[in-house]
């Protein structure tokens, strides 16, 4: 097993203003999981797409199978058996799990007409690897992020292939489903295919990877073996620094009940109660789907609830549409980013002032000096890198997309700040940054609702922990001498369903 | 534009910057470029025949296109917004015929022009209120309007024009002010009025937002479903003066009037830089577009050459004009 599979050397590739990959070196055993991390705008996703041909490398060599080649797009990548699940979900919405994994090799009948039959119970087997007994026939429109990502997974691994790429696999996934993709990723290591795996998540890397290569602004800093590393060797060599303390300080000055909740009760989750506190974090630990979103979104007016009350400041409020929460205070951070939170064609300035239009106009028209004047301040004190205040949002690091979208609440100054994943897929120096935004708008008086499905995230940052399990909020805990294990007790059901 | 940029100078050098750099983003390319298209073929014409730059020509382009240009503000904040409404020209048609009806009724003039006015805000809340409480697409909701206020004139008139109307009502469509049309005289009053709105007014600029990404829109506090009601009845309140205005200055109410104008409306808005995706587009983009097409058509008639090519012109002008946008964007 010591053949190289694939070599990269030398590689460079600039883009309008960027050097993205300056001489970059890779290299790839067969039957390798070889981990690539590294902070974004690091280059490693430049080098996946020149992998797979959706860029074009300016210089430097690439072999495969020991044959130097020029990916030229990415069929080409395809038939040389290379695959790649990327973070951005490429599914078709209104067709089930079962078409989209066969998607472009649906097995056919001796009529040349799709065998359905067929195709499903191919496809149930694929999804029974991740102990995922669903009908494959469900539209993938209704199933939640965390499947559709194992459905992409299938997809790649439902055809013959020799090299898979999984970019961020996990951002979506619990820990149950985590330690499914990693025993099938063993299995395909054992059956020769080579894998390389970005994440930021540095203890799957620790325990998943063979090798694991670091790369920072355009360059590969290291390549060690995984089990001669550890999680600060790999920080260290990622940020060029030593990360003291994950986490900010937590100074607990807590002030008056902001907002209770009462008997809640929508279609995916029951008889809800918690309060929230000024300035407090209150972290909202569960599994995907185990309800957590959907109670804040009915709370904000997303969806519709069926029964129960909100108070906000000890006053009832009937809240039926997002409008009305922002009037009465709240604010939402949603965790999807992209399709619920951005604007991506638009400016990062009109991304920050779209909530508080009233705040940077007049009577009829917008005020532009102060727009600038408000938005230009939130960027310096969120710390948010962008060239210019116009630059458009899309062309950000995930890292200053969610800063940007934290700067869109700060200006609206909200009393309750609910912030779903917020650190959802963006690199080890952003994450800490919004931990430390996060901890200061708590003790500027600000109750914080953090949902996070990260134990170590809810841990690190909140004052008090309530553990959701199957729609049911399974027990509040104060943050203190509390580890993973007492959280993952009440996450996981009563029943006690063991973690890996 | 101009007394506003002489404000900023007397500021500092680094706010003339971003000043700069807002007013090449706000004269986007697409709309100076139309601007110098629609120069050059001004000039080409003037050139190839001496019939152009006759007043009574500019008078006869002016009405017809004064009246579309009306009509174009309300499919821009509805592109705009990432909507469209194929019903304007039955429900122009259809507002035409119930102001007719209403004078024949014998009602005084501005009270017939307000029901007029009316009846195409009725239309265009039948339409939003379908969009935005029963989810049903705009393609859809419109295209069944369109069928709905055409039937509803034709029923009303049994089909024949209505005619026969006030001295004073015609003066509205035919009249002039300092030898200007009256039509033109409103439509250049609208547009100032509207592209203001548009790109400055804190209540429009959210149209962008809701365009650009509508389940962000709202999670952000803005009342999406409301603003979206209110721009497709104000979409009908416009078709609707569309519909009056052109009563008056044909004397006549047609119930078979505007067959298809809503697509030319909608391809002249998209040349002039506004996108069925939503998020862009400018009232001065969109009647640019209209400028354009109308020159066009006027070529074609002024240099005699059969109207049949009309159609073909235009088709290619819109297909080019989106090629060259993709092509821009992409190399962006």
């Amino acid at each position: 097993m010591t053949h190289l599979l694939l070599q990269v050397k030398e590689v460079s590739k600039s883009f309008p203003g960027t050097q993205a990959l300056d001489k970059v070196e890779f290299e790839l055993k067969e039957g390798e999981i070889h981990a690539l991390v590294g902070e974004n705008g690091a280059g490693k996703s430049t080098l996946m797409n020149i992998i797979m041909g959706v860029h074009q490398k300016d210089s430097g060599s690439i072999s495969y199978e020991g044959n130097l080649i020029n990916i030229e797009d990415p069929l080409h990548a395809n038939r040389l058996g290379i695959r790649a699940v990327f973070q951005e979900l490429s599914l078709a919405q209104h067709l089930s799990i079962a078409e989209n994994i066969y998607i472009n090799n649906q097995p056919l009948n001796a009529m040349g007409i799709i065998n359905k039959a067929k195709m499903h119970t191919e496809a149930s087997k694929l999804l029974e690897l991740f102990d995922i007994d669903i009908e494959p026939g469900t539209l993938v429109k209704d199933i939640s992020v965390a499947l559709r990502q194992i459905v992409e997974i299938a997809r790649a691994i439902s055809q013959e292939c020799k090299l898979i790429i999984l970019d961020e696999p996990t951002a979506s996934l619990t820990g149950h489903e985590i330690q499914k993709l990693f025993e099938i990723m063993t299995r395909l290591k054992e059956r020769g295919i080579s894998i390389i795996y970005i994440s930021h998540k540095l203890e799957e890397i620790l325990e998943i990877s063979d090798r694991v290569t670091v790369f920072k602004d355009g360059k590969n800093v290291s390549t060690m073996e995984t089990a001669d590393s550890d999680k600060e060797q790999i920080i260290k060599n990622m940020v060029g620094r030593e990360l003291q303390s994950l986490f900010p300080e937590r100074k607990s000055i807590v002030g008056q009940t902001v907002m209770d909740v009462k008997n809640l009760t929508g279609d995916c989750f029951s008889d809800v109660n918690f309060s929230v506190k000024a300035g407090e974090v209150l972290g909202f630990a569960g599994l995907t789907g185990a309800g957590r979103t959907e109670m804040f979104r009915a709370i904000f007016g997303i969806d519709r609830k069926l029964t129960g009350d909100v108070y906000i400041d000890g006053i009832k409020r009937n809240i039926k549409l997002p409008s009305d929460a922002v009037r009465y205070g709240l604010g939402y951070l949603p965790e999807d980013r992209k399709d619920l939170g951005l604007f991506l064609r638009d400016s990062l300035k009109n991304n920050i002032v779209v909530s508080s239009l009233e705040k940077v106009s007049g009577h009829i028209f917008m005020n532009r000096k102060l727009e600038q004047a408000e938005a230009s301040q939130q960027m310096a004190s969120l710390d948010i890198k962008a060239p210019t205040i116009n630059q458009q949002i899309s062309a950000l690091s995930g890292g200053n997309q969610q800063k940007a979208l934290l700067a869109r609440w700060l200006l609206v100054n909200p009393k309750i700040l609910v912030v779903d994943e917020p650190t959802r897929g963006v690199d080890v120096g952003a994450k800490a940054e919004i931990h430390k935004i996060l901890r200061k708008l708590a003790d500027d008086g600000i109750a914080i609702i953090m949902i996070s499905s990260e134990l170590l995230e809810v841990l690190g940052m909140s004052d008090r922990i309530i553990t959701v399990w199957q729609g049911k909020i399974t027990n509040c805990l104060i943050n203190d001498k509390i580890g993973e294990e007492d959280i993952a007790k009440y996450i996981y059901g009563e029943q006690g369903i063991p973690l890996s | 534009m101009q007394s506003e940029k002489n404000n900023y100078q007397e500021t500092n050098s680094d706010f003339l910057k971003k000043t700069i750099t807002v007013i090449k983003k706000v004269f986007s390319i697409r709309e100076t470029m139309l601007f110098l298209i629609i120069l050059l073929l001004v000039f080409t014409l003037a050139n190839l025949s001496p019939h152009f730059l006759d007043v009574t020509n500019f008078r006869a382009i002016s009405r017809g296109f004064a009246i579309e240009g009306i009509v174009i503000i309300g499919m821009t904040f509805l592109l705009v917004s990432g909507n469209f409404d194929l019903s304007i020209g039955a429900v122009m048609a259809f507002t035409g015929v119930m102001t007719g009806y209403f004078l024949q009724m014998g009602l005084p003039i501005p009270i017939a022009i307000f029901g007029g006015v009316l009846s195409g805000c009725l239309t265009g809340f039948i339409n939003g209120f379908v969009v935005t409480r029963f989810r049903v697409n705009a393609l859809i909701t419109t295209l069944a309007m369109m069928s709905i206020a055409r039937g509803v004139s034709l029923v009303i008139t049994q089909g024949r024009p209505i005619a026969a109307f006030p001295l004073d009502f015609i003066f509205i469509g035919q009249g002039e002010v300092f030898g200007i049309p009256i039509p033109f005289v409103i439509f250049v009053g609208f547009v100032i009025i509207s592209d203001l709105l548009l790109r400055r007014g804190r209540y429009f600029r959210q149209l962008y937002f809701i365009g650009s990404n509508e389940d962000a829109a709202r999670l952000s506090g803005i009342k999406v479903d409301r603003i979206k009601l209110i721009i497709f009845i104000l979409m009908g309140a416009l078709a609707a003066c569309g519909g009056v205005l052109s009563t008056a200055r044909l004397m006549s109410a047609i119930p078979t009037a505007f067959v298809g104008l809503e697509l030319k409306i909608i391809a002249a808005a998209v040349i002039g830089g506004a996108s069925l995706k939503g998020g862009e587009g400018t009232v001065t983009g969109s009647v640019f577009g209209l400028l354009f097409m109308a020159l066009i058509s006027n070529a074609i008639t002024i240099l005699r050459v059969s109207p049949y090519w009309e159609g073909i012109v235009v088709g290619t002008v819109l297909l080019a004009a989106v090629i060259i946008d993709m092509i821009s964007r992409q190399k962006k």
